[in-house]
């Protein structure tokens, strides 16, 4: 157990973390920019180029980033020392995953094998080594972190995703290599349980209760259902019998409800009475998981609704719907407490003169409540404005990319101008309150 | 004799509780409701960083020989916690419904991330440090042999 490890001087500078939640919401900006370009058509088929496209600008531009910079910001204080260098390595991990997307992304739009290719070589080393580095760096902690194996665990999904998204790449770069359409659902089974939901499952354990003020989860909600879910994962895609299978999707599926639905009894459970923004989105993010789980085995078993391709709905629910939902409600959390952390630092080390006090804004200030709120209403109109755009056309479509784009665009101003806030702050080196 | 993650762990839920009930009364406007759970806050926060920095942590310096480390760190964030304290105090005697959220927010946010660092870190050590030296330290905190678990 390393000691340093409490200490708040060990914890990186702001711009660290930050520049990778401020990425997020311009991956938002590209996705509701390629529905607009695209007009409709990718909500016909999760195989279009366009639906692939869009599934990438937010698994990896949003959701892969923002917990890139997450980790920055956690793993110098599980790993007990402040990682050498971190401020630099951040800043190349950071372009590599911004220009490693945008490859993929355009690769998929353009089907051209050689933007695949670059994309690959960027990605995989990236994703994989940290993924790696994360397993190995909380072994090295021998702590008893509640959240620590969920994390490992995540991680290795995200390592075994990775691999199979760059087997699949190749089999858009080369002729040479088949392009197996059955292995995509392993990949996305892996991505959206293995790497996401086991994460989520692993940090609310320790947030929901702690910052939300809900009542603790019971016990076997945290590892126990991590490990149940890691295994059912594994045995799917190991064991190629139907019947096992659809055993195995329906287990998953009753894990995944009886979770969300937990955390949604939790959430109603709040001590704290305000209102919290955190709150809502995470409430958003848990009802989508419920409804993403209903149709994902609705259409496993073959059921359609007016002849639409339902995964498409799926796709919808569980990440703009359930992972962007969660892990936007957490930047407005973690961001305000991050920049007014910042600007205590030097009083909380006992570093200025004693008499004399600093003004920090506190952390409503840091970004608007109302603002936050404004957010949160296109980000919902966004989700039901999407899934309207399976069953209608034309104008819902224009109406669905445009609430997601101002939603994005709003998180974006709300972020900069938490960071503006920090600037300006930090200048001003004595003030009188 | 309770251990002391118990103890001190048992401590942080009371304050959390009587923080929540603070925000309550604040949105109910109940101000003289405010002003008591305000000044019941504000003694029992205190009263518990007293018991950390004049009895936990001595002991515990004493009995690892680290005198700069995870203490020194506390002693920090107590300082911080008081400042923040006190300027929601002000906020609630100046019955200021603007200002009283966001530092109450801050002071929340602030006081859980060191509650997870003592609870997480220090008290685990605290306990294996302190085997055997209960008996000191219950002379040193007001109630902690006479209290079980709470």
């Amino acid at each position: 157990m390393n000691l340093a490890a409490l200490s708040l001087e060990k914890a990186p500078r702001l711009w660290t973390p930050v520049r990778f939640f401020i990425s997020a919401p311009v991956f938002g900006v590209i996705a509701a920019t390629i529905v607009f370009m695209d007009g409709g058509q990718l909500f016909q088929s999760r195989w279009s180029s366009a639906s692939l496209a869009v599934v990438h600008a937010f698994t990896l531009g949003y959701i892969a980033m923002v917990m890139l910079g997450a980790l920055f910001q956690m793993l110098p204080v599980v790993m007990g020392a402040a990682l050498p260098q971190a401020g630099r390595i951040a800043v190349v991990a950071h372009l590599v995953m911004t220009a490693g997307t945008l490859f993929l992304v355009v690769a998929f739009l353009l089907q051209e094998p050689a933007l695949f290719l670059v994309a690959i070589a960027l990605l995989v080393p990236l994703l994989v080594l940290f993924g790696a580095g994360v397993i190995v760096a909380i072994f090295r902690a021998g702590q008893t972190l509640t959240t620590g194996r969920s994390v490992q665990l995540a991680a290795l999904g995200l390592v075994v995703t990775v691999v199979m998204g760059a087997w699949l790449a190749s089999g858009h770069a080369f002729a040479a290599v088949p392009l197996d359409r059955s292995f995509t659902n392993d990949h996305a089974a892996w991505g959206f349980t293995g790497w996401i939901l086991v994460l989520v499952i692993g940090i609310s354990g320790q947030v929901v209760p702690m910052f939300l003020t809900t009542p603790q989860y019971p016990k076997y909600a945290g590892k126990g259902l991590v490990y149940m879910l890691v295994a059912l994962l594994c045995a799917g895609s190991l064991v190629p019998l139907r019947e096992f299978q659809q055993l195995v999707v329906v287990l998953t599926s009753v894990l995944m409800l009886a979770w969300a639905v937990l955390t949604l009894y939790l959430l109603g459970r709040r001590r704290r009475k305000r209102f919290d923004i955190t709150d809502r989105f995470w409430r958003v993010g848990m009802l989508c998981l419920v409804l993403g789980t209903g149709t994902n085995l609705y259409a496993y078993f073959g059921g359609t609704v007016a002849g639409a391709d339902i995964s498409v709905a799926t796709g919808i629910f569980l990440l703009p719907g359930f992972a962007v939902s969660v892990i936007n409600g957490m930047l407005y959390k973690i961001v305000p407490f991050l920049v007014w952390l910042n600007l205590r630092v030097p009083v909380v080390m006992g570093k200025l003169k004693p008499g004399r006090k600093y003004y920090t804004p506190n952390i409503h200030e840091v970004i608007d409540v109302q603002r936050m709120k404004l957010q949160f209403a296109f980000h919902v109109a966004g989700l039901l404005l999407l899934v309207a755009s399976i069953f209608l056309e034309g104008i819902t479509v224009y109406a669905a990319a445009t609430a997601v784009l101002v939603s994005s665009l709003l998180l974006l101003a709300n972020l900069c101008h938490a960071v503006r806030l920090y600037r300006k702050y930090a200048r001003q080196t004595i003030a009188v309150r | 004799m309770p251990s002391v993650s118990e103890f001190f762990s048992a401590q942080h839920r009371a304050c959390d509780r009587v923080f929540e009930q603070l925000e309550d009364a604040v949105s109910q406007d109940d101000w003289s409701q405010a002003d008591v759970l305000y000044s019941r806050l504000r003694q029992d926060t205190l009263q518990h960083f007293v018991n950390e920095e004049e009895g936990l942590f001595p002991l515990f310096e004493e009995k690892t020989g680290m005198q700069a480390g995870p203490t020194q760190v506390m002693r920090g964030e107590h300082a911080e916690l008081r400042e923040l304290l006190q300027r929601m105090g002000d906020a609630v005697q100046a019955r200021d419904r603007d200002e009283i959220p966001g530092m109450a927010e801050t002071f929340f946010l602030f006081l859980q991330q060191h509650n997870i660092k003592e609870e997480q870190v220090l008290y685990p050590m605290a306990d294996q440090a302190l085997q055997g030296s209960l008996q000191a330290l219950s002379a040193r905190v007001p109630g902690f042999s006479a209290s079980d678990r709470e």
